[in-house]
This record gives C-alpha cells, structure tokens and sequence, in this order.
C-alpha cells in the first residue's frame, strides 16, 4: 500500500514536469509570425539604443563582427547595441524552438527548418524590401523561403548540395562525364572513387534521376517502388561491385584523394583540404550521368540554402529586418565567400568574376540545374533510405522490388 | 621416495594454476588494450602534427606540442581557457553544493525517525531513476523565471538542486556507523547537529570523497543541459560544449587535433582530484557495499 502511494505520488510528480513542457510548446508566442512591422521610424527615435542579438556559428562570429561594423558605419544616425552568439545554422532552429523569447532577433538557419518555423509562427515575415530581396537572389533560393506567397527569410547561400570532385592526374575531363568513364579511369590506375550511397541525402540522387521522390504541393511523394526505383537500386548494385567504387563520405575521400583515391562526390565544406592536397590537379564538375535501366541518365542532387531569419518576438523588428537585408545583401555575401568560401545566392555575388574563378561554386552552379530543393523532404525518408544504402553496399539486397515496397512503407508510416 | 609421491600431485596442481593464470592474464591484457586502445588514440592524435579529422594510418607522422599552445593562446576562434575557467567554477561549487545535500539527506534518512520517512524516501528514489533531462524544459522555464537563465549560477542549480535525489548510497555508509556512538554522544548533551558534525562527518571520509568525485565530474561531461541553458552565449559555456564547436562540419578538418588537445587538458583536473583522494574513494565504495 506504501508503495501504491509513494509511486502515484512520483507519477504526479513527473506529470507536472511534463505539464511544464506542453503548456511552453502549446502557448502560441505573442505577436505571431504575422504581425506588421510597426509604423516606427527606420532605426527607432533619435538618441534611443536598439538592442540586437545575432546567432551564428562559431566560425562565422568574425564575418558576422564585420558585417555588424560596417553596418553601423553605414548607419551613423543610430546607436545599435549589437550582441553576438554562438549557435550553429543547422542548431538555430532547435535553440529558437526551446525559448523564441530568449532567441536571436536576426539568426542563420537551413532551409529544412522553415515550415516547422513558419508554422510555430516563430519568424517575422519579410514585409520591408521583399520585392528587392526576390529579385536580386536566384530563384531558387527564393523559391525555398517562399511559403504560402510570403517571403519569410533573407537568402544567404546557395551552396549546400554536392558535386563531385576528381584527381585531374587520374580522370580525364572527359572521363568524368560518365559514371563509366570514371570507373574505368579509377580501375586503370587502381584507385578508388567514393559514391557514398549510405548517406540518405545522397542515395536520393540516383532516385532523383529517375524522376522519382519530386515534390508536389509542397509534400514530397514516396512511391519509388516502382520500375524506375527497381533500375535505379539495380544501377548502383552495378555501381558497388564496379572494382572501383571505395566505401566512405567525408573522412575517406579528404584522406584519400591525391593517394587512394581518384575523386568522390563531396561538398563546399571539403574544398580547402581537397585542394590542398591536390594542388593544380584539383577537379571539381557535376555528378556524372549513370546507365540506368539501360539509358544514359544524369544523375540529380538534393539542394539547399542557408538563409538569415528575423524572430516573430524581435523587440525591434524594423532594425532586425534592416540588417538582415544588409546581412545578405551583395556587398556581405561576397565578403561571406571571401572570408568563409560560402557560395552566395546573390545574382550580382554569384556572377562575381572571384565566384566565377572559383571551381567548386563553379561545379556546384552546374549541378543546380539537375539539383532539387530538400526543403521538403518527409521527415520519415532518411533512415530508411540510409539503411536501404547500406543493405546495397553490402549486396543484401536480392529481391529489390520487396525491399523498396519496405521502404516506402516505413516512410509513409513515419509521416 | 615419499617425498616424490606428494611432490608430483602439487606439481601437476602448480602447472593448473599456471595455466590458469596464464590465459587469464591474457584476456585481461586484451581487454585493457580494448579499453586503453581509445585513450592512447586520443593522445596521439592531440600530439599529431598533420591536420585533418581522419587519417588511415595509426602512427602520427610528425608529433608536436603545438596544438596545446594554440589552445591555450590562440583565443580568437575558441576561447578554451576561458571556457575551461567556467567548467572548473561550475564544478568546484555544484560539488561542494551536491556534497553537502547529500550526506544531509543520508544523514535525516538514516539517524532520524519520522512520519512519511519511507514514503519519502521511495519517492526519492523513484524519481532519481528518471534522466534529469526529461523535465529540461520545464528547469529552462523556472530558471528563466528566476533570471538565471545563461549564467553560471543557473548552471551550479541544474546539476546540485537534484543532489539530494541520489542519497541510497551515503545512507548505506551512515547506516553502518554504530548508533551507540550517536547515543554516547546524546548522553554527554550533544543535539543532531552536533552528532552530524562533529561525529559522522569525521567518520565519513570515504563516502565524502566519492561523492566530491562523482559530482565533481558532472559539469565537465554535460552537454544537452549547458546547451539549453546557454543558447548562444560564447563566454559562458563549459568545455563540453565549446568543444563541440570545433568539430562542427566546416571546421572539423582544421581544428580536430586541437579538439584532441583539448579532451586531453579537460582530464586533467579530474585526474589530479582523482589521485589525491585515491584512496579514499577506493574506500568509499567498498565500505558502503560491503557494510551496507
């Protein structure tokens, strides 16, 4: 009997805790993502200190120090208090879910956080400057932050995909046009090129190019248990037990190349140490085209951006949106390339003769035409596609069709 | 003749144990290369020359202290002295905090009789059983109440409020100090207080130490709770956290030996309190087991 009491009593306790936790996620913030922006004066009244805290990863605090001195100089009629923190742009929307209160007026975010932060109604739609702000960046990177006809973020970047990169002393332009040409370049000199089909982001590219997993009304459509998935399952069976073909993402292809390895597919954030190492012999283009089901196919890509969002609770929402128009405007996205190596989303930036010399924005332009917006991939896709992968990698897979149906079962579950 | 008769049993019984002992040692020396293999890695990788987040060979091809310095000195990035000063305070006030709730508590749990004192003491431990990170919001919310939210002193009240959650094992200890001690101490005029002071606590230095130990290590190893509380404020977070931000995608490759470096320094002051309360601690477990 002492017992049932003293366990009730623990259950209510922990009930309250939990009370605690619904009743912060539940309430609807003040304001709403769609309040107005207020009839204040730009940059509030005279003599008055807007204060703005801004979040960024660690490595982009000095770019951000830049942008914030620069943006003062060319406002010199009002006093910002600018404060600075540390959250990363794939951390930003799980730091603003906790307490919006506490969060960033002006904060870097990927792209696959903008519906669930559009629908917690925790960003502040862009109401100041937007026709100027769709036209100057690419469409597609406006297209992601577009939602509903509302403009709810700044583009910052267009450069979150991947493209593959090559040892120029092993595979010939040529060659690496073709999924064929680089094995049978990489087999001629005994090298290794990696294809990571156990990364979920990646595997979608031989669906992509199938025509499968597109988007339609902003939900994507998980049927690829069909003929098409079949072949695409089969081709990098093909892929796998091509003698050429190494195991690896991130680690094995910057550790290997120039040495192990010939090329692999990769992104901008592997650039430095892969040019360094392959110093003049450094290659980077658009994924090859692939014999699918017995057609020559070009192999597709996930996409995504980073973008600058202001917070629905900014105490100062015409100061946070004005710099974050300055955030992302020409001028700063190419000092982002300049400092940091992002890829700008910026027209002007991205025509930019430094951009333009730069081979891998330059790969990653040309993949973009085959590329699609991650933005909104079910939640339920990645696990089990990762695993698929793997099951691929280590010849699991016997009856493809059966395995597909599986998968596409756990996704629609999953959602 | 005789002699030979009982010489060759124990010999053959000799050769068993051998043998014994033998493979035994053998398999412990497998398993302490599993366990030290990731340690050493570590080490070596902190001393690595080279950068780079992965290297397929084991053997570093240059070593060199420098990572160290940059840790310590190169500041404008990651500011790890800074963050390693903030772990330390944390640490040195959540332990004396959590030390003092929990032999308070063992203690009331263990020399005092009162209503509802079983009750509360299952309540106790059921609740310590719970990961303190399922009421995290709800800490976050009241600690945001109370202003408290990125500061330290809000971090010190995560990791000692709960102390006294986790009392089993001190009261185990205190159980086993005769209560005819308590009681010679009563007759002279001595209240509970005094008892608790000037007669347990002396009494009581294995269990001291193992608590200091163990809550001295919490801050130095929680990342899901500084994160929360911290948000983005560089100048506050503790060395779990700011690590982490080394090792972040665009960095990693740059920075992953100095992160090394850094998991090697964090050892250190836990080392350090670990050997000078060696022997004590030892103590401390066994006694509270085998006596409890």
């Amino acid at each position: 009997m002492k017992k049932l009491i003293a366990l009730t009593l623990a259950a209510l306790m922990l009930l309250a805790f939990m009370a605690g936790c619904a009743t912060s996620s539940d309430s609807p913030p003040p304001g709403g993502g769609n309040a107005s922006p207020g009839s204040a004066s730009p940059g509030g009244a005279p003599g008055e200190v807007i204060d703005l805290l801004v979040w960024g990863p660690q490595e982009g605090q000095a770019f951000l120090q830049k942008a914030i001195e620069e943006f003062q100089a060319a406002n010199p009629g009002t006093t910002y208090n600018f404060t600075l923190g540390v959250v990363g742009e794939d951390m930003a929307q799980t730091r603003l879910s906790e307490d919006p209160e506490a969060g960033a007026d002006v904060f870097s975010f990927v792209d696959d956080g903008l519906r669930n932060l559009v629908n917690a109604g925790m960003l502040y739609e862009v109401t100041r400057n937007a026709d100027d702000i769709k036209s100057r960046n690419v469409e597609s990177s406006v297209d992601i932050v577009t939602l509903d006809g509302k403009l709810w973020a700044y583009p910052q970047t267009a450069d979150n995909g991947y493209f593959f990169f090559y040892d120029k002393s092993v595979i010939s332009e040529e060659d690496v046009k073709s999924l064929d040409g680089i094995i049978a370049a990489s087999n001629a000199a005994g090298k290794k090129f990696t294809y990571p089909i156990g990364v979920a982001w990646v595997t979608a590219s031989w669906f992509l190019a199938q025509g499968q997993l597109s988007l339609v009304d902003g939900q994507q459509v998980c049927d690829f248990n069909n003929a098409n998935g079949v072949a695409a399952v089969e081709a990098m069976q093909a892929m796998v037990n091509s003698g050429a073909w190494g195991n690896g993402w991130v680690d094995e292809l910057v550790e290997g190349i120039g040495t192990t390895h010939s090329g692999g597919v990769g992104g901008i954030w592997m650039v430095a140490d892969i040019s360094a190492k392959l110093g003049d012999n450094f290659g980077a283009t658009k994924l090859p085209t692939a014999k699918i089901g017995g057609k020559e196919v070009q192999l597709s890509s996930f996409f995504g951006c980073k973008h600058v969002g202001v917070n629905s609770q900014t105490k100062n929402p015409v100061a946070a949106m004005e710099f974050a128009d300055f955030l992302t405007s020409e001028a700063m996205q190419l000092l982002n390339f300049e400092m940091r190596g992002m890829g700008p989303s910026n027209k002007n930036a991205g025509a930019s003769a430094e951009v333009q010399a730069d081979i891998a924005l330059a790969a990653l332009a040309l993949q973009s035409n085959y590329a699609v917006s991650q933005r909104d991939v079910l939640g339920g896709y990645w696990s089990p596609v990762e695993a698929l992968g793997n099951m691929i990698i280590n010849n699991e897979v016997t009856n493809i069709q059966a395995a597909l149906d599986e998968v596409v079962a756990q996704i629609t579950e999953a959602n | 003749m005789k002699k030979q008769n009982i010489g060759t049993p124990a010999y053959h019984l000799t050769f068993r144990t051998r043998a014994f002992n033998f493979i035994s040692h053998v398999a412990l020396t497998v398993l302490s290369v599993i366990w030290l293999f990731p340690v050493f890695w570590l080490l070596l990788n902190s001393f690595r020359e080279e950068s780079g987040a992965y290297t397929s060979y084991f053997l570093p091809k240059g070593l060199t202290f420098q990572n160290y310095i940059n840790l310590f000195t190169n500041t404008g990035l990651y500011d790890f002295p800074l963050w390693f000063m903030n772990t330390l305070i944390v640490a040195i006030f959540s332990c004396l905090i959590t030390t003092m709730f929990v032999l308070m508590t063992s203690y009331v749990f263990s020399r005092l009789r009162f209503p509802a004192r079983r009750p509360m003491m299952n309540i106790m431990l059921v609740l310590g059983m719970f990961p303190g990170f399922m009421s995290m919001v709800a800490v976050y919310h009241v600690l945001k109440l109370m202003n408290l939210t990125q500061t330290l002193t809000g971090l010190v009240i995560v990791y000692s409020a709960g102390a006294a959650l986790s009392y089993y094992i001190a009261k185990g200890f205190f159980d086993t100090i005769p209560r005819a001690l308590d009681e010679a101490a009563t007759i002279d005029g001595a209240s509970k207080n005094t008892v608790f002071w000037r007669i347990t606590l002396p009494m009581s230095r294995p269990i001291i130490t193992f608590t200091l130990l163990s809550s001295f290590i919490a801050p130095w190893v929680d990342f899901i709770f500084v994160s929360v509380l911290m948000k983005g404020k560089a100048d506050k977070f503790t060395v779990a956290l700011g690590l982490r931000q080394m090792i972040e995608r665009e960095t990693v490759s740059a920075y992953f030996t100095q992160f090394c470096a850094g998991a090697v320094v964090v050892s250190i002051p836990l080392v350090i309190l670990f050997l000078m309360t060696q022997k004590h601690y030892v103590g401390g477990i066994t006694g509270g087991a085998t006596k409890g």
